[in-house]
């Protein structure tokens, strides 16, 4: 019987193809008891001591925070926030994050990293609404996010200029609907758009209101003009597929996690990669394991090679790892309400839950553990001790360094 | 001392000597130990959670969270799987074998008995079914575990079927007269919109289903191979909660299990109460009401060929109750865990939507056509909305948290 709980690589080479997959039973779920402390291997460990965690975050009272961690999850600051907060991202060189609100998104937070001091907020423009997501320049000088033009409702790309108090300097179209994770291109020159293709209005609080006619796109836009270098979509039968978030690695190859918004019982991919000049190409694995991500990704990223790409789905209670030369998953583990992910160290991932738990998974070992903050205490004295334990982790997770 | 029998009964799982001594059931005899221990020690804890004068979070000395008290939460999983899930899934495997039974007796006298016989015998086939669908309306509200591999959970019950999958495919099957997609090994390939209870009920509930299977010897072939399947899975269903699920609820914490901590395997049960009550408004009453009386559909209800759309709210509402009043006497249900005045409020919400489905007095098939039954279910619709926010506010009270970025993502 316990052979059935066996850590086991998936194999499968044809997206959604019926029957050909082992026979699984369970998912693995946590490499350890959460009781048996978990000490990371040497070169993680240095690295757990430098880095910091950013998320936003909301407490058992409906509370929203921006909330600085240090790498087990321990609160170092937290800076409560007008609204509930998506992405929260940190310059390239100094100690000032961005958080910015979630989707119609009314504030946009600039906080001094390390202090946890408020610095600046800033309002969209007159007749725009934030996405939820954002990034800073290489070179840290412009702080770019994507915006709902509200009348049109067509996506826009806002540049504001650090030197210049972020006022804005540049907005163009995103050449879609929904613009929502934006990611820059290697040498700074391309932004690459998530055009999810789903419409809102703000009068009409989250409803989504285009669904039997969306079309998601990744658009590639010149930095400095927003001129169009490419748009590709899917096929027409996948156009209820979003785009919404993705990654970028340093060949410029782009990781793209989807959510469904058709039937519930269709049979769809849920990741994709693409790179310039190709289709777009769906991600091998087994059709339960793209069932079992219930039609919904939340987050993806790159590990620090670019080789693997993790994507998380809080809806399924997964973390999928994807081998992005051979485009096939090559692990999957369950992980309640996972959201937030990031890389950590060589071939490993910080994950979040909306259980206010944090998680470090190993591409190598292909194991996920639980961080604890204080291995030496008990289970019930760590909760009483670990106050994040009381934060349900948003969205997205972003990590110092 | 209810209570002690409860936990007597726990012990005795738990305790019970190790049936080999592989390294990995070595750890779990240890464990064991260390839950005995345990469990010595939250007897008081436990004592007063199964007590309904003396709660465990009681209003005087404050409420203890979850992480705080993993016992109790312990011991209600064990015995809402005990209690709950397992007689459950063994009522389904129960009902759909009777189902298999009956669809045989009736297949075979379409060649050889009288009109009357064959009225009979359909007439049973279709109690049967209601048997079948009654146990599955019990059991529903679970889509963890077992059910999930393989697409069972669809397989049994696809439903709502929006672009008519059953209907086109139940014809394609039919008019194929392939024997070998009823196979045992076979069927597995054919679609899930065919596997199931609403293929069964699109067969049998058809004003002219005896000519249909007269005409179409074949079509009473599917009937069988369909029910086999019921028949076998709900079966299947139930050993694998026996003898795979179980032990995951005994020892939440076991390498490589399914849950992280009993706090987890909690979670999922908790689920299975809470998120159902807004699928079943949104799918079984909203969906048909529509946004106002004039466009109501009633096609879109659960069951309307069978006219049971009721039937199944009905058994739906008193099995959520039962997983938070808890399935016997001696049960720790959920609310035994929560506040006194959390308990009665969500009482009060059962309560409610219990008395407000008892005012129809015809099948919803029809009441929904009448403007004040189309009010009605409106009520019910909203009601239901009630009982779910008090659900879910008490359950995160008590420091679980049934899905934050799972609920509500962007």
């Amino acid at each position: 019987m316990f052979n059935q709980f066996k850590r086991k690589v998936v194999e499968s080479n044809l997206p959604l193809k019926k029957g050909s997959l082992p026979r699984r039973y369970f998912l693995k779920g946590l490499a350890c008891s959460a009781l048996v402390p978990y000490s990371l291997s040497a070169p993680i460990g240095i690295k757990l001591d430098q880095v910091q965690l950013y998320s936003a975050a909301t407490d058992l009272h409906g509370k929203h925070w921006l909330v600085i961690a240090n790498s087990s999850g321990k609160i170092l600051n937290k800076i409560r926030l007008p609204s509930r907060a998506h992405q929260v991202f940190k310059h390239p060189s100094l100690a000032l994050l961005c958080v910015v609100a979630r989707r119609p998104g009314k504030y946009l937070s600039l906080v001094h990293a390390n202090t946890g001091t408020l610095i600046k907020t800033i309002s969209p423009s007159k007749g725009y609404h934030f996405y939820g997501h954002g990034l800073f320049t290489h070179d840290g000088r412009y702080l770019v996010t994507s915006e709902n033009h509200i009348d049109s409702g067509d996506g826009r790309i806002t540049i504001r200029d650090r030197l210049s108090e972020f006022n804005i300097v540049n907005q163009y179209a995103s050449q879609g609907i929904g613009p929502h994770e934006i990611k820059l291109s290697n040498n700074g020159q391309t932004i690459v758009v998530a055009n999810g293709g789903i419409k809102t209005h703000p009068d009409k609080g989250r409803d989504k209101l285009n669904l039997n006619t969306m079309r998601p796109s990744l658009v590639y836009l010149e930095f400095t003009t927003g001129k169009l270098l490419e748009k590709v979509s899917l096929p027409e039968s996948l156009h209820q597929l979003s785009i919404r978030h993705i990654d970028i690695n340093y060949q410029n190859k782009v990781v793209i996690a989807m959510q469904y918004q058709g039937d519930k019982t269709d049979q769809v991919a849920l990741m994709a990669a693409h790179k310039r000049g190709e289709d777009i190409r769906l991600l091998n694995a087994p059709i339960d394991t793209y069932l079992s991500m219930k039609h919904y990704c939340g987050s993806v990223c790159y590990d620090f090679s670019g080789k693997y790409a993790a994507a998380t789905s809080p809806k399924g209670d997964r973390v999928t790892i994807w081998d992005m030369i051979k485009e096939t998953i090559v692990d999957e583990v369950r992980c309640r309400d996972a959201c937030g992910i990031t890389a950590l160290g060589k071939q490993g991932f910080v994950v979040t839950s909306g259980t206010g738990k944090l998680y470090h998974y190993n591409i190598q070992q292909k194991e996920i553990k639980r961080f604890l903050p204080q291995p030496s205490l008990t289970q019930t004295q760590l909760n009483v001790a670990n106050d994040s334990l009381q934060m349900s982790w948003d969205n997205h997770l972003s990590i110092s360094t | 001392m209810r209570l002690f029998f409860t936990l007597a009964r726990i012990l005795g799982l738990q305790a019970s000597p190790p049936q080999s001594t592989s390294p990995l059931e070595m750890k779990s005899s240890k464990f064991n130990a260390f839950f005995l221990v345990t469990f010595m020690f939250s007897v008081s804890t436990l004592n007063y959670a199964n007590d309904q004068d003396v709660l465990i979070n009681n209003e005087q000395t404050g409420r203890l969270m979850a992480d705080q008290n993993e016992a109790a939460w312990r011991a209600f999983n064990i015995d809402t799987v005990e209690n709950y899930v397992i007689p459950n899934y063994r009522n389904l495997a129960t009902a759909n074998r009777d189902l298999y039974t009956a669809t045989q007796a009736f297949c075979r006298t379409l060649t050889t008995a009288s009109t009357e016989e064959w009225q009979s015998s359909l007439h049973n086939t279709k109690k049967a079914f209601n048997h079948s669908m009654d146990a599955w309306q019990l059991i529903q509200n679970i889509y963890f575990g077992p059910i999930e591999i393989g697409m069972r959970h669809h397989s049994i019950q696809f439903w709502p079927d929006k672009k008519n999958h059953t209907g086109k495919q139940l014809n394609k099957l039919v008019v194929s007269k392939n024997e070998a997609a009823l196979m045992v090994n076979g069927f597995e390939k054919n679609s899930v919109s065919v596997k199931g209870l609403p293929a069964v009920e699109r067969l049998l509930f058809d004003d002219s289903a005896l000519d249909k299977f007269q005409s179409s010897p074949f079509s009473c072939e599917v009937l069988q191979g369909i029910s086999r399947y019921l028949a076998d899975t709900a079966n299947s269903l139930h050993d694998e909660w026996v003898t795979t699920m179980l032990p995951q609820f005994q020892d939440a914490k076991q390498l490589d299990g399914y849950f992280e901590d009993d706090i987890d395997a909690a979670t999922a049960l908790l689920k299975a109460l809470v998120e159902p009550i807004e699928v079943i408004r949104d799918l079984k009453l909203d969906r048909p009401l529509g946004s106002q009386f004039d466009k109501v559909k009633f096609k879109r209800l659960e069951s309307w060929r069978s006219q049971r759309s009721l039937t199944n709210l009905q058994l739906n509402l008193k099995s959520l109750e039962t997983l938070f009043i808890g399935s016997t006497s001696e049960s720790i249900g959920l609310r035994s865990l929560l506040l006194k005045h959390e308990t009665t409020e969500i009482q009060n919400n059962f309560n409610l939507v219990k008395m407000e489905i008892s005012k129809f007095k015809a099948p919803l098939e029809e009441a929904i056509l009448t403007d004040s039954g189309y009010q009605v279910a409106k009520t019910i619709s909203s009601s239901l909305t009630k009982l779910h926010k008090s659900l879910e506010e008490a359950i995160t009270q008590s420091g679980i948290r049934l899905g934050f970025n799972s609920r509500d993502g962007d």
